[in-house]
């Protein structure tokens, strides 16, 4: 009997007592390396933001320089980014710096700094984006893929010109390595299916401070056919011979914007594709792009992409259809955040919150490099929302 | 299937030259008085063999009703077959069973991959809150065999095998497919009146679950579950959630202490411990997650009466632990497989049960005239959650009595019983939840119900009747019917003033041939 008393003891210390798990937090302060700010003022106080990869939970918080206070946090692997705006002789910096997959568990001697760059504020920025089309008029499932568009505002109080931008779709920086393939591999974007441009000697399309411009799939009146919008007044459309050819497009009264990259041939079919998950760039080469042909091969077989310098982006925004930021595919210099956005065909669109409304009447539109914080979804797509100005030189505007 | 079915038809018709056969209340009291057989060493079987029996039954049964968690639908339809028997082969005793079934469950949510979502060894698992619907078939085949060693020691062993799958029909779905098999190798020694026995245990379990859409137009969001309301964010289709592998070693045993004289007794403490890790991708196995979880148990059931009356006393005593551990895993590009970066000890799960059961029968010829049941019991339920700390936690507390009557009609005989069930809450029935998910579907929806559920004052009642006549030499037919329902008052655990009557209904038709 005395051995089965002590058999239930032991077997009763085995499996413990307190029911209740114990973890203890990390504390944590950020070392950050303001090497690379060039002329730019170092801010006084970075907005820190660690998001655990293993839980998905997002910590964000002010980091005042003079006055460092931890951060206490379970232990992880965490992405971590600091950011921060500032100005100097009127001009508008976002700082910006990251370090991905940083290990926070309590048992480093160090953990690395966190390099922040300086850039000036872009002045031609995304605004509003329709990126997951809409529904055939009458159908509950039917999906209307051509209505998509991108509205492209001048945020600067001076002209720009929109001769020659760039649009492109890149690849996942996470996924895709050609650092085998290309010296300082980390200085680009990769881009991976087409790169639409716009046309122009140079001086042909400006864009006056607070004026926008559309970029459409397809430049038609797409209520006619689905729960959408007219999309007929946009300034250009992503027309083009091959898509006449294999789609039977319709060539509308807008500027058909040039495909000077097709990297990926079977995209074409899919308009302006990408709809639920996806990031886009505007960029304006300083170098003459790849042709077809000869693109660059990723580490997987068949997937090949067009470099663009880094330093040559306007503006980039992310959209994801999950919560998991190993799906992000922007690093965080171009973009610090995504997204989230509904399935195909749900008619939405993503716009730029308002920062500022200037004396003369303009917008000034939220730009800190972080989509999560800039932008916000919308029910329901509208051009030129907020009472933006259109360009002297619409075609629309000029066939009126 | 294939293989199972011809196995079993040889094993389990064990004694076809039996007598006259025994109908279900022998069947029943055949159960109770080999206490051996209800303990987890089959070589108690060579001390205390069953009577020779078989049976064979093909019922269905019907559940519907809101009273139910999540994970189950709110309409599960079960056809089962179902054959044991026992007998003596010369000095060793054998006793086998086939159970086979089908279940078409409707409404069923939060749960994408799993046959069994209840299972705490696979936490780590996928969800949606899609109600579904679920196809599955089980099948189980057990066999026990004992034999006496000499004068006083005798070796048995217990293997149970189950294979099953199960198929999601509305996406976001999965086709299951699971095993486990489990084997018991026991000894038992007698010194006068006592006998002492020893088991051990070893089982190994899978289940492979390969969810997949059928509308490709529409990615199906779903939420890897992490425990208590936490989890992260995936995908089924374009690219998402791949096939998940569940695995878990299990390893334990027993001792048993019985005494026999005039009454008898059998003790039982067992022990059991388990090792689950769930992972992703046969081919870059990314691990989501590992479990702990240990088992203790005390069974004490003591015999007595007379010629015609049989009492048993029974005692049961479970406590279960289970530990979910989180890994953070990367992607090495380098070695081109998934490391572990950091491991969480996040969940301890904790259930309590204790139960006293009391069984009066009143027997004549091969079965029982009268049966009387009543039992007492508590339950006492604790999960938390590391960080961001959150727990649940409920306590019941359990009664039940009951009573069958056979009536002689004829050659025949007519079973009759009534059973009434009831749970009453402790008190301190709480979810608490303190993270970053508040707001979604697994904290606002899954968690607060399945407590409310579990946790709720509810009485149940069942009827049930079976009518067994011979139709031949060692052959009886049994026509079954049963009726329960469950009314039960759920608390909304976000809202405690607002109180809801919910039920569930089962009704069950069986076909039983005893021989």
């Amino acid at each position: 009997m005395k051995r089965i008393v002590c058999a239930i003891a032991f077997m009763a210390a085995l499996m413990g007592c307190d029911p209740t798990p114990v973890i203890t937090n990390v504390d944590w302060i950020p070392t950050i390396d303001e090497s690379a700010l060039g002329d730019a003022p170092a801010p006084e106080i970075y907005k820190v933001t660690l998001t655990n990869i293993g839980t998905e939970e997002v910590v964000s918080r002010d980091f005042i320089k003079v006055a460092p206070e931890a951060f206490s946090l379970v232990p992880g692997i965490y992405n971590v980014t600091v950011q921060a705006h500032g100005s100097l002789n009127g001009r508008a910096y976002n700082y910006i710096g990251s370090v991905s997959s940083m290990s926070i568990t309590g048992k480093e001697e160090s953990y690395p700094a966190i390099k922040v760059m300086a850039t000036a504020s872009s002045a031609l920025v995304f605004k509003e984006v329709h990126f997951n089309a809409s529904k055939a008029t009458g159908s509950a499932t039917g999906n209307y893929l051509k209505d998509t568009y991108f509205e492209i505002y001048n945020n600067s109080e001076a002209v720009v010109y929109a001769d020659g931008i760039c649009l492109g779709d890149p690849l996942s920086s996470k996924v895709y390595d050609f650092s085998d393939k290309l010296e300082n591999a980390s200085d680009y974007v990769f881009i991976g299916t087409y790169v639409w441009q716009i046309p122009g000697s140079g001086t042909d399309y400006p864009i006056q401070p607070g004026e926008s411009f559309i970029i459409a799939a397809s430049a038609i009146d797409h209520s006619q056919v689905s729960e959408s919008l007219d999309l007929s007044t946009a300034e250009f459309e992503c027309i083009c011979d091959k898509y006449k050819e294999k789609g039977g497009q319709p060539d509308a009264n807008a500027i058909n914007m040039t495909l000077i990259c097709t990297i990926k041939e079977s995209a074409l079919a899919k308009q302006l594709g990408k709809f639920t998950d996806g990031a886009w760039v505007i960029f304006y080469p300083s170098v003459p792009l790849r042709k077809d042909g000869e693109y660059l091969e990723s580490n997987h077989a068949n997937n090949y992409c067009l470099e663009v310098l880094k330093s040559d982006v306007l503006d980039a925004f992310e959209y994801l259809k999950t919560e998991n930021p190993d799906d992000k595919r922007l690093e965080p210099v171009l973009d610090a955040g995504w997204i989230k956005c509904e399935l195909t065909g749900g008619n939405q669109s993503i716009v730029r919150k308002i920062a500022s409304t200037r004396e003369n009447g303009t917008i000034v539109l939220q730009d800190t490099n972080n989509t999560t914080e800039d932008f916000e979804v919308n029910a329901k797509p509208e051009i030129r929302r907020y009472g933006v100005g259109r360009p002297f030189w619409s075609t629309w505007t000029t066939a009126q | 299937m294939k293989r199972i079915l011809p196995i079993t038809l040889l094993l389990l018709p064990l004694s076809l030259d039996a007598q006259e056969a025994i109908d279900g209340t022998g069947l029943a009291l055949n159960e109770a008085v080999t206490l051996w057989a209800n303990s987890t060493n089959a070589a108690g079987l060579a001390v205390s063999p069953y009577r020779e029996f078989n049976v064979l039954s093909a019922q269905y049964s019907l559940q519907t009703g809101d009273y139910r968690r999540m994970q189950t639908g709110t309409r599960v339809g079960d056809l089962e077959f179902d054959t044991s028997g026992a007998t003596q082969i010369g000095k060793v005793s054998v006793w086998g069973r086939f159970k086979y079934n089908n279940i078409d469950d409707r409404g069923a949510s939060f749960n994408t991959l799993l046959y069994d979502p209840y299972d705490e060894r696979f936490m780590y698992t996928a969800a949606d809150a899609v109600p579904g619907q679920w196809k599955k078939q089980s099948y189980n085949m057990q066999f026990k065999a004992a034999m006496p060693l000499g004068e006083t020691m005798a070796a048995g062993v217990h293997v149970n095998y189950t294979d099953r799958i199960a198929a999601g029909q509305i996406d976001p779905r999965a086709e299951s497919y699971s095993y486990a098999v489990e084997a018991r190798p026991g000894i038992v020694w007698r010194a006068g009146n006592s006998r002492f026995g020893l088991n051990g245990l070893y089982a190994n379990t899978f289940e492979r679950a390969t969810p997949s859409i059928s509308n490709t137009q529409e990615v199906q969001k779903v939420f890897l579950l992490k425990g208590l309301g936490n989890w992260v964010g995936e995908q089924v289709g374009s690219g998402g959630l791949s096939t998940m592998y569940f695995r878990c070693n299990t390893w334990g045993g027993a001792l048993q202490y019985a005494y026999e004289s005039d009454w008898s007794l059998l003790s039982e403490l067992s022990y059991t411990t388990h090792s689950a890790r769930i992972t992703e991708s046969a081919t870059q196995p990314k691990p989501h997650g590992n479990t702990r979880r240990q088992e203790l148990g005390l069974d004490v059931a003591a015999l007595f009466g007379t010629h015609s009356h049989l009492n048993k006393l029974s005692l049961q005593v479970s406590d279960a632990r289970t530990t979910g551990i989180e890994p953070t895993v990367l992607w090495n590009k380098e070695s081109g497989e998934w490391e572990i970066q950091t491991q969480l000890e996040q969940c301890k799960f904790s259930t309590s049960d204790l139960t006293v059961s009391y069984d009066h029968y009143f027997k004549e010829a091969d079965g029982y005239k009268w049966h009387l049941i009543g039992s007492l019991g508590t339950e006492i339920v604790h999960q938390s959650y590391a960080t961001p700390y959150s727990e649940l936690q409920y306590g019941l507390l359990c009664a039940s009595a009951g009573a069958e009557y056979k009536f002689g009609i004829g050659k025949g005989s007519l079973l009759a019983g009534a059973r009434l069930s009831g749970f009453k809450n402790l008190g301190d029935a709480h979810y608490e939840y303190n993270g970053h998910r508040t707001g979604t579907a697994p904290v606002d929806d899954l968690y607060p119900h399945n407590l409310s559920i579990l946790s709720a004052d509810r009485i149940g009642a069942t009827l049930s009747a079976e009518y067994a006549f011979p139709v031949g030499k060692g052959l009886r037919l049994g026509f079954c019917g049963e009726g329960s329902g469950v009314v039960a008052s759920c608390t909304d655990a976000s809202s405690p003033a607002s109180i809801t009557l919910l039920h569930r209904l089962s009704l069950l038709a069986a076909l039983r041939l005893y021989f």
